[in-house]
């Protein structure tokens, strides 16, 4: 149990990466200035420095985003662990 | 092409294996047979997984962390666009918690800018509607997956 939750847990930090990468890609084609605040840290993408929009996401995004990808991994095992019926 | 028959899943080459070797041997080589092959490996593991409660439910997870990070991506490309068609700063807020904020540089208000560069700030805009639409796409490829592989086992 300590092993599946385990591998949950580094299966949403793998997503979580992923997507901050999406982030800097899309704030790449879309010439943004890109903070993202994670508590002490900040990340910071400067893509054209005199245009861009500034975005900022604060530390309750990145929370928030943790859970949602844990919500909708956890919520989609469980709904198909109860209707898991043996095929043929 | 007969080591295109290693990707299969190990109990599916227990099973049809030996009928596999002699129907790939009949088969001219070519790019349509490889990638037929290709898509009947995918349908297999699909098949095993399917055939399995506990990687069933593994891959329903990892599923729906990957929608959660598409719909994710999605409404940052949508605060991006919406940010975009208004000169004042958009905050995202739930109660007291600040998630996001857009703050677009420029010293005067959409409505007082002329026909020109109004339709130029359209044109800037272009890349973003082109992301959201590619990242709707994929993610109603990724909603409807699961239901597609399903019908092509069956």
């Amino acid at each position: 149990m300590v092993s599946f939750l385990l591998l949950a847990m580094v299966t949403v930090a793998i997503a979580e990466v992923t997507l901050a990468a999406l982030l800097v890609l899309f704030s790449y084609v879309l010439r943004l200035d890109l903070t993202i605040d994670l508590g002490s840290a900040r990340l910071f993408f400067e893509s054209d420095p005199r245009a861009g929009p500034v975005v900022e996401l604060y530390g309750p995004a990145s929370v928030a985003s943790i859970l949602f990808c844990a919500v909708c991994g956890f919520s989609a095992a469980i709904r198909t662990f109860r209707l898991w019926r043996p095929t043929g | 092409m007969k080591a295109l028959l290693r990707l299969y899943p190990r109990s599916w080459r227990k099973r049809y294996g030996g009928e596999m070797d002699a129907l790939v041997d009949d088969l001219p080589g070519g790019v349509g047979v490889a990638l037929d092959l290709l898509v009947g490996a995918a349908a297999a593991y699909a098949s095993v997984v399917r055939d399995n409660r506990v990687l069933s439910t593994a891959a329903a997870y990892l599923h729906g962390v990957c929608v959660a990070v598409l719909v994710q991506a999605i409404a940052f490309v949508t605060l991006v666009l919406v940010s975009q068609q208004s000169q004042s700063p958009t905050i995202v807020q739930i109660g007291a918690w600040q998630i996001a904020s857009v703050v677009r540089p420029g010293p005067f208000p959409l409505r007082e800018l002329s026909a020109y560069v109004r339709a130029q700030a359209l044109l800037e805009s272009l890349p973003a509607v082109i992301l959201l639409v590619l990242l709707v796409a994929i993610l109603a490829l990724a909603l409807a997956g699961p239901r597609l592989v399903r019908r092509s086992i069956q």
